[in-house]
C-alpha cells in the first residue's frame, strides 16, 4: 500500500518520483558538461 | 571604496542581522530554539542547507580555481545528488521516527552513551576548527586587499553572527539564510552579466565559451582513474559521495537544518531541492571564474593577484628581477589581446585552418603567461619563503575591487560577508546545540526547566562564537582555503559516517565494538593524512584527500564487524569450555 503523501510515519526505503528526477536531471547536467567539452573546437 | 559601496554593504548586513533578531525572538522551549519550532517549509530548508554549505570561501576561492585550473572542480559535487537520495531514503525517516534533537542522540539509542559522546566530540573538534576558518578565510583576504585590520574584521563577522544566532537559534539561522542566498545569487548574476557586457561588442557568448575552451578552461570531466588527482569523475562520485553523505547525513550543522522540517516530506523535499540545484549553482560560480579569465584576456591583470606577495617582493633584493618580469608580462597583454581577436575573427569566418592556427597562437600566448606567473611565484618565494604565492583566492576579489563599477563593489562584498555569516551561523548553532544537549544535558541531573536548557544552549552558542573568533585570530593560511576546510572534514567524516552506517544496517554489531573500531580508525586516518598528504605540496600528495572519506568509512565498518565477530567467537568458546 502506498503511504500517504504527508504521512508522519517513517517511510524508509520507499522510492519516490523526486529521487528519479534528481538522478535524471544530474545525468543531463553531466551530459551537458560532456557536450560543452566536445564543442571545444 | 566609494560611499555608495559602504552604504550598500552596511545596510545589507545590518538588515539581515536586525531581521533575524526581530523575526525570531522569544523561544519558549528547546524544540523552538533547536528545531525552529518544527514548522520550516521545504524551500526554506533547501535554501538553508545550500547557504550552510556555501561559505565565503566558496565565493572567493571557486572563481579563482576556475580562472587557473578550469571547471574540473565541479566534479567534486557529483556524489552529492546520490547522497541526498540516500539521506532521504534512510536517514531522515529514522531521525524523525526517533524524534532526536541531534544526530548523535541516535547513536546512544542504537549503541551506547560513549559512542554518542565520542562522535559528538569528534564533531566539536572538526566543526569548531572549521568555524574559525570560515571566519578567518574571508577576513585574511579582505584585510589584504582592502587594508582593513584582520582581527577587527574577524571580530565584526563573528559578532554579527553571534547576535542573531544566540538570540533566535535555528529559526533565526533559517530565516536569515533565505535573505543571504538572495543577496549571494543576485550579486553573482550581476557580475556574470557585467562581464558579458564589458567584453568587446563583436564577441558573442558562444564565442566566449569557445575562447574558454581553447584555453582548456572547459575541461570539466576527467575519467582517468588516478588516486593522486584530487578532482576526477571517479573521486567525485565515490569520495565525494561519502563526504557528502557524511556531511549532510551526520554533521549537525546540516542535520539541524532539515530536522526543523514540518514533516518528513518537507525535510526530504528540502534535500531534493539541494540535489537538483547544487551542481548547477557550483557550475555557475565556476563559470563566473571562467568569465573573469576571459575578461582578463582583454584587460590588464597583475602578475600575482595577492597584493601582500607583490609588496613583499618589491621591497626585497629581488625587486629588479620582479619588475623586469612585470614589464614582460605587460608586453604580453597586447599579444594576448591580439591572439584572442584573431581567434574570434577566425571563428566568425568559419575558416577551419585559420581557427586551428589562431587556437595554437592563443594556447601558446597563455602558456607563456603561465610560465611568467610561475617564475614570479618562484621569485616571491625566494624573497619571503613564508608568504603565500598561490593567488587563487585573490583573483575574484581583485576583479571585484578593480574592475566592477561603484555600487556593485559594495554588493559583492556583501555577498562574501553574507556567505561567511550563513555558514558560520549554522556551525555555531550546531556547536552550541551539541555541547548543550549531547554533553551537558545528557550528563546533568534531570529536573531543570525548558527555559533553563534554552539559556544553556544560548550560552554555549555564545562560547563557541567566541572560540571561533579566537581560532580565526590565530589561524595560519596554507594552500587553497576551500580545500583546507574540506581536508579537515575528510579526516573525521568517513569514520563518523561508518558509525552511522553500522547503526542503520549492521544489526549484530554492538556499542563496544563500534567504539573501539572508531578510535582505531581515527588513528589510522590520522597516520595516512600525516604520511601521504600533509608533507606534500598541493597536487603532489600521494593520496587525494577525498579518499580519506571512503577509507575511514570502510575501515570503521570492517574493524567493528571484526571485533564483534571475534568477541562473539571468544564468548562462545568460553561458554562451551
Amino acid at each position: 500500500m502506498e503511504p500517504k503523501e504527508n504521512s508522519e510515519e517513517p517511510n524508509s526505503f520507499i522510492w519516490k518520483k523526486e529521487y528519479s528526477l534528481v538522478l535524471i536531471l544530474n545525468t543531463l547536467y553531466i551530459l551537458l558538461f560532456h557536450f560543452l567539452m566536445k564543442v571545444n573546437i | 571604496m566609494a560611499t555608495l559601496d559602504w552604504v550598500i554593504l552596511v545596510l545589507t548586513l545590518l538588515s539581515i542581522v536586525v531581521y533575524g533578531v526581530w523575526k525570531t525572538k522569544g523561544s519558549k522551549n528547546v524544540e523552538d530554539y533547536v528545531k525552529g519550532g518544527k514548522d520550516t517549509k521545504w524551500w526554506t530548508i533547501g535554501l538553508s542547507v545550500m547557504a550552510t554549505q556555501a561559505s565565503a570561501i566558496t565565493f572567493l576561492s571557486t572563481p579563482g580555481q576556475a580562472f587557473h585550473d578550469g571547471m574540473g572542480f565541479v566534479q567534486f559535487y557529483f556524489g552529492l545528488p546520490i547522497a541526498m537520495i540516500v539521506i532521504c531514503l534512510v536517514f531522515i525517516p529514522i531521525y524523525h521516527k526517533l524524534k532526536v534533537y541531534t544526530a548523535y542522540e541516535l547513536l546512544e539509542k542504537r549503541f551506547d552513551l560513549k559512542t554518542r559522546t565520542l562522535t559528538a566530540i569528534l564533531f566539536l573538534i572538526q566543526r569548531g576548527l572549521a568555524a574559525g576558518i570560515t571566519i578567518y578565510a574571508p577576513s585574511i583576504i579582505l584585510s589584504a586587499v582592502l587594508g582593513w585590520d584582520l582581527r577587527t574584521l574577524n571580530i565584526i563577522i563573528g559578532l554579527l553572527v553571534i547576535i542573531y544566532t544566540v538570540s533566535g537559534g535555528t529559526k533565526a539561522v533559517s530565516v536569515t539564510h533565505k535573505q543571504q542566498m538572495f543577496v549571494i545569487m543576485t550579486g553573482m548574476f550581476f557580475v556574470f552579466f557585467f562581464i558579458l557586457g564589458s567584453l568587446p561588442s563583436d564577441i558573442s557568448f558562444s564565442e566566449t565559451l569557445k575562447l574558454a575552451g581553447a584555453n582548456g578552461k572547459l575541461d570539466i570531466l576527467n575519467f582517468e582513474f588516478d588516486t593522486k588527482n584530487r578532482y576526477t569523475f571517479w573521486s567525485g562520485i565515490t569520495g565525494g559521495f561519502f563526504l557528502m553523505l557524511s556531511y549532510f547525513g551526520t554533521d549537525q550543522s546540516q542535520v539541524q537544518r532539515y530536522l526543523s522540517g514540518k514533516s518528513i516530506r518537507e525535510s526530504q523535499l528540502g534535500l531534493i531541492f539541494n540535489g537538483i540545484l547544487k551542481i548547477p549553482m557550483q557550475f555557475f560560480i565556476l563559470l563566473v571564474g571562467v568569465m573573469v579569465f576571459i575578461f582578463y584576456q582583454y584587460n590588464p591583470s597583475p602578475l600575482n593577484f595577492n597584493p601582500a606577495a607583490t609588496e613583499a617582493v618589491l621591497n626585497s633584493d629581488y625587486a629588479d628581477d620582479y619588475k623586469a618580469l612585470q614589464a614582460g608580462h605587460e608586453e604580453l597583454q597586447l599579444e594576448k589581446k591580439m591572439a584572442q581577436s584573431e581567434f574570434s575573427s577566425a571563428l566568425k569566418l568559419k575558416d577551419f585552418n585559420a581557427i586551428e592556427q589562431a587556437k595554437i597562437d592563443v594556447v601558446a600566448v597563455n602558456k607563456t603567461e603561465l610560465a611568467i606567473r610561475n617564475t614570479a611565484k618562484d621569485i616571491i618565494s625566494k624573497s619571503d619563503s613564508a608568504i603565500e604565492t598561490n593567488d587563487k583566492d585573490y583573483v575574484f576579489i581583485h576583479f571585484i575591487l578593480n574592475n566592477l563599477p561603484m555600487g556593485l563593489v559594495g554588493l559583492l562584498l556583501a555577498v562574501i560577508l553574507s556567505a561567511a555569516m550563513s555558514s558560520t551561523a549554522s556551525e555555531l548553532n550546531a556547536l552550541g546545540t551539541i555541547t548543550a544537549l549531547d554533553l551537558f544535558k545528557r550528563n546533568s541531573k534531570e529536573g531543570f526547566s525548558q527555559k533553563y536548557y534554552v539559556n544553556v544552549t544560548k550560552v554555549f552558542t555564545l562560547v563557541w562564537g567566541i572560540i571561533a573568533i579566537i581560532i580565526a585570530c590565530t589561524a595560519y593560511l596554507f594552500d587553497n582555503l576551500i580545500q583546507l576546510v574540506n581536508i579537515i572534514g575528510s579526516i573525521f567524516y568517513g569514520n563518523v559516517l561508518g558509525v552511522f552506517l553500522l547503526a542503520f544496517f549492521v544489526k549484530f554489531v554492538k556499542g563496544n565494538a563500534v567504539f573501539i573500531g572508531a578510535i582505531i580508525t581515527q588513528v589510522i586516518v590520522f597516520i595516512l593524512f600525516f604520511v601521504l598528504i600533509f608533507p606534500y605540496e598541493s597536487g603532489q600528495e600521494k593520496l587525494g584527500y577525498l579518499w580519506l572519506n571512503a577509507i575511514g568509512c570502510g575501515l570503521v565498518v570492517a574493524i567493528a564487524m571484526l571485533i564483534e565477530g571475534f568477541d562473539r567467537t571468544l564468548r562462545k568458546e568460553t561458554v562451551e569450555a
